[in-house]
């Protein structure tokens, strides 16, 4: 595990105090937690993102199965 | 970035289109896939192609590309050669499904998103491993 040096304003350092010993929790359990979560929820998801987008037009039923660029009858 | 979910123009065009008989599923299958999609600039043209060309169906999916949920995988210039040469051994696949091959044999924890059982399920890399495949039953 790698040890890293945090520089925190002094009113969250105040808060985080407060929450510690409500929770009864030391530093590095609740920075790890935090920090996992930031850079879980940062990760950019595609069903996510592509949601707004889903069933956005009604078009041929087989237009999903449609031969590319290798299509053949093209040439 | 590690490469999870490699994804062919079928299942994208399939999630945009409602009326789709791959719709449910493609909805479902990359539902099912965290993080971003993977695919080539190719197999992108190609969808934009199915969705006729300049459409808003269209824009989306370059939207899609500049949020960042599909990453353009650029196995070309590089390994070309290595398409050609999935090319020539399955004659049935174009250069579009071929990219994908060549990105899936650089990327071995990769799952291939398709609905083209056809080409790609007989399909076996050059080091005749079996590709790793997303397929409707």
């Amino acid at each position: 595990m790698k040890t890293v040096t945090l520089k925190i304003p002094d009113g969250l350092d105040v808060k985080i105090r407060r929450a510690l010993t409500r929770r009864k929790e030391n530093f590095s359990d609740l920075a790890r937690r935090a920090l996992a979560r930031e850079v879980e929820e940062g990760d950019v998801d595609f069903a996510k993102l592509a949601a707004p987008y889903r069933g956005m037009f009604k078009g041929p039923a087989n237009l999903s199965s449609r031969e590319g660029y290798g299509d053949k009858n093209h040439r | 970035m590690e490469i999870r979910t490699i994804v062919d123009a079928g299942p994208l065009v399939g999630w945009l289109n409602e009326a789709d008989q791959w719709h449910a599923w493609s909805v479902s299958a990359l539902s099912a896939r965290r993080g971003p999609l993977h695919t080539t600039e190719i197999v992108l043209g190609e969808a934009c192609w199915h969705l006729g060309g300049n459409t808003q169906a269209a824009h989306a999916l370059l939207d899609l590309v500049r949020k960042g949920a599909i990453v353009l995988a650029r196995p070309w210039p590089e390994h070309l050669s290595h398409t050609q040469h999935v090319m020539l051994k399955h004659p049935s696949m174009d250069a579009a499904d071929a990219s994908l091959v060549s990105l899936a044999e650089l990327s071995p924890k990769a799952v291939l998103v398709t609905t083209d059982r056809r080409d790609f399920e007989p399909c076996r890399g050059l080091r005749d491993r079996a590709l790793k495949l997303l397929l409707p039953e």
